[in-house]
């Protein structure tokens, strides 16, 4: 006890020395397996708190006539819900994966520039905190703070100060400015890390197939993140400078805003895609214990979506009335980018074929994802007709179809990354058990959700709509969309204490649990600081093949 | 698997990478041009429609 009582102030103090040197360590570092890190737990906050957002938008509609919320409140949720899942946790989910896993799989020992990669973190960070502080900045004009309440494409005129009092969407343009700033440092350090960094023998005709999805990403953030942070500056010029931009009562143009936004909102969904793209090309041949088929038509079509991937964005705009030629053109280049596409899923099933498919968690996942992104190509095509979108445009037929891609193929294999390289970044397994039930859970949930979604649209239930009668027939598919939805809560939160529990307590992974052939596998799990105490040298595809079967190595096979 | 006697270099042939600074300031100029262009298209798209206007003030 005494020992106690002498040693307790002096251990307090040590513990919270610790506890500093920890968040110092965290907050200064230029290791991008940490600043990775920090990029997942950083989306991972923002999902939770999008996904309260789209459940209390969930409870809303469940019923007709509904007063659960208020109507300036309904437009603050799906603004804040639809800007925080696309720019706060989709972009920087992918970027946190990308910057711990690209360096790893080339070889390298860190990326080009370390520096720039904290800077980009930080400044994206602080561009999703600045979002949400508009919650408490000043009263605005409905009370209860200035959270935009624009949409997430926030359409001109809506954006001028006239119909925008306040702050609201000010801080919407500042937050995506910011972050727009770190999209286009983290995409430049990726592009430059994969052609500068690469291990001996890594030749671009080696490099896994996310390195090169990763790259593709990073060209087209390039390109497409620039038109935003330029839109948002002349907004910005308008609200506050005089500008005209976008303000139809002195000649600006309100379709120009809706050309700029959407010439970087299309690519966006791609490099939203790409990534998760990145992940199946990795995990469904290893649980198919089989090289990727056609690896260099899968290299062609990634870079085709990216190149087509500029050339769609008016799709987005068949209702404003461009007219039958721009119309045509758009329907064709929108239905042109499902031939890549088509390719790769045509190429990841025949891995699938005549492999022996190991049915983990990860594949579960990647399995669930080909059908459903297939689901979402098809609604696609139906939406790239322009005269069927002109029926349907903004209804939750639309609504149902972007979700599918980004839950049912991005986020489910977002998960079975999750499942995949967790073992890599903390040294531990996630339990199997729960992670089925998590799968289960979220993919019964997903189908009841968004499957049940296209009903109401179908019917002309407008997207974004407040409240409804009970007599247009939409109660029944909006209360199977709801429970739908509360099942994919309970399965985030089974994800959520598997995360916790496993980082303390999971099953201690190895270096490569999964008998994996990709650079990262050939290192410890977590990888030290230096990633390789040798660098590697590579001699085809699949080095860590090489290395554990001598008698059969691909180099003799390319 | 310890990665530190694991690969051996039985590469005789030269191994050479385009330099950072270089990649890293042409990506920077594809990032800035893609900004100002849109400011210029911006530009050419109102001026364009200008004559069809028939605002008063």
């Amino acid at each position: 006890m005494a020992t106690q009582i002498q040693s307790s102030p002096i251990n307090g103090m040590n513990q919270g020395g610790k506890t500093l040197a920890v968040i110092r360590e965290w907050v200064t570092t230029v290791d991008h397996k940490k600043i990775g890190l920090m990029y997942i737990g950083y989306a991972l906050t923002f999902l939770f708190v999008g996904g309260v957002e789209a459940l209390l938008m969930r409870i809303q509609l469940m019923v007709p006539n509904n007063h659960f919320v208020s109507p300036e409140t309904f437009n603050r949720l799906f603004t804040m819900h639809d800007t925080t899942m696309v720019f706060f946790v989709g972009m920087p989910i992918l970027f946190g994966f990308g910057n711990y896993l690209v360096p790893l799989m080339i070889g390298a020992q860190d990326t080009a520039f370390p520096r720039l990669n904290a800077f980009s973190f930080w400044i994206s960070a602080f561009g999703g905190l600045l979002l949400y502080f508009s919650y408490f900045a000043g009263n605005g004009p409905y009370g209860a703070g200035t959270a935009p309440d624009v949409g997430w494409f926030a359409y001109a005129p809506l954006t001028a100060k006239v119909f925008s009092l306040g702050h609201s969407t000010d801080y919407w343009t500042l937050s995506l400015l910011l972050s727009g700033v770190g999209s286009i440092g983290t995409a430049l350090n990726i592009v430059t890390t994969t052609l500068c960094m690469r291990c001996r023998g890594m030749k671009l005709s080696r490099l896994p197939l996310l390195v090169w999805l990763y790259l593709v990403t990073g060209c087209l953030a390039f390109v497409a993140i620039g038109p935003l942070t330029a839109a948002q500056i002349m907004l910005l010029i308008d609200r506050y400078l005089g500008g005209h931009f976008f303000d139809t009562q002195a000649g600006g143009s309100a379709v120009l805003w809706m050309h700029f936004f959407w010439i970087f909102g299309r690519p966006e969904v791609y490099i939203l895609v790409l990534p998760a793209f990145a992940f199946a090309n990795e995990i469904i041949p290893v649980f198919s214990r089989k090289a990727i088929f056609g690896y260099p038509a899968m290299v062609a079509a990634t870079v085709g979506i990216g190149f087509i991937s500029l050339g769609v964005w008016a799709h987005h705009m068949f209702t404003v009335g461009m007219g039958p030629g721009p119309n045509a053109f758009f329907t064709f280049s929108t239905m042109v980018i499902a031939v890549p596409t088509g390719i790769k899923i045509f190429n990841w099933i025949a891995t699938l074929w005549g492999g022996g498919v190991h049915f983990t968690v990860p594949m579960m996942f990647s399995i669930a994802f080909l059908f459903q992104f297939l689901i979402a190509g098809l609604t696609g095509i139906m939406l790239s007709a322009s005269p069927f979108d002109w029926q349907l445009g903004n209804s939750y037929f639309v609504v149902a179809h972007f979700h599918y891609v980004l839950v049912g193929a991005i986020f489910f294999m977002i998960f079975a990354a999750f499942y995949y390289w967790y073992p890599k970044m903390t040294g531990r397994m996630l339990i199997d058990k729960l992670g089925k039930w998590h799968f289960w859970l979220f993919l019964i949930g997903f189908h009841l959700t968004f499957d049940f979604m296209h009903f109401p649209g179908l019917l002309g239930m407008p997207r974004r709509i407040y409240s409804y009668e009970a007599d247009r027939g939409w109660a029944i598919w909006n209360m199977i969309v709801s429970s739908g939805a509360a099942l994919q809560g309970v399965a985030i939160l089974l994800f959520s204490y598997n995360l916790v529990w496993s980082y303390f307590k999971g099953e201690k992974a190895g270096p490569d649990p999964w008998d994996a052939w990709s650079l990262e596998w050939s290192t410890s799990s977590p990888p030290p600081s230096y990633n390789f105490a040798t660098v590697p040298t590579v001699e085809s595809r699949r080095p860590l093949w090489d290395l554990k079967h001598p008698e059969d190595r691909d180099a003799n096979h390319e | 698997m310890s990665d530190a006697a694991s690969w051996t270099n039985t590469h005789g042939e030269d191994w050479t990478l385009p330099s950072r600074g270089s990649v890293g300031i042409a990506c920077l100029i594809v990032a800035e041009s893609a900004i100002f262009i849109i400011v210029v298209v911006a530009y050419i798209f109102l001026h364009r429609q200008k004559p069809e206007r028939t605002h008063s003030t």
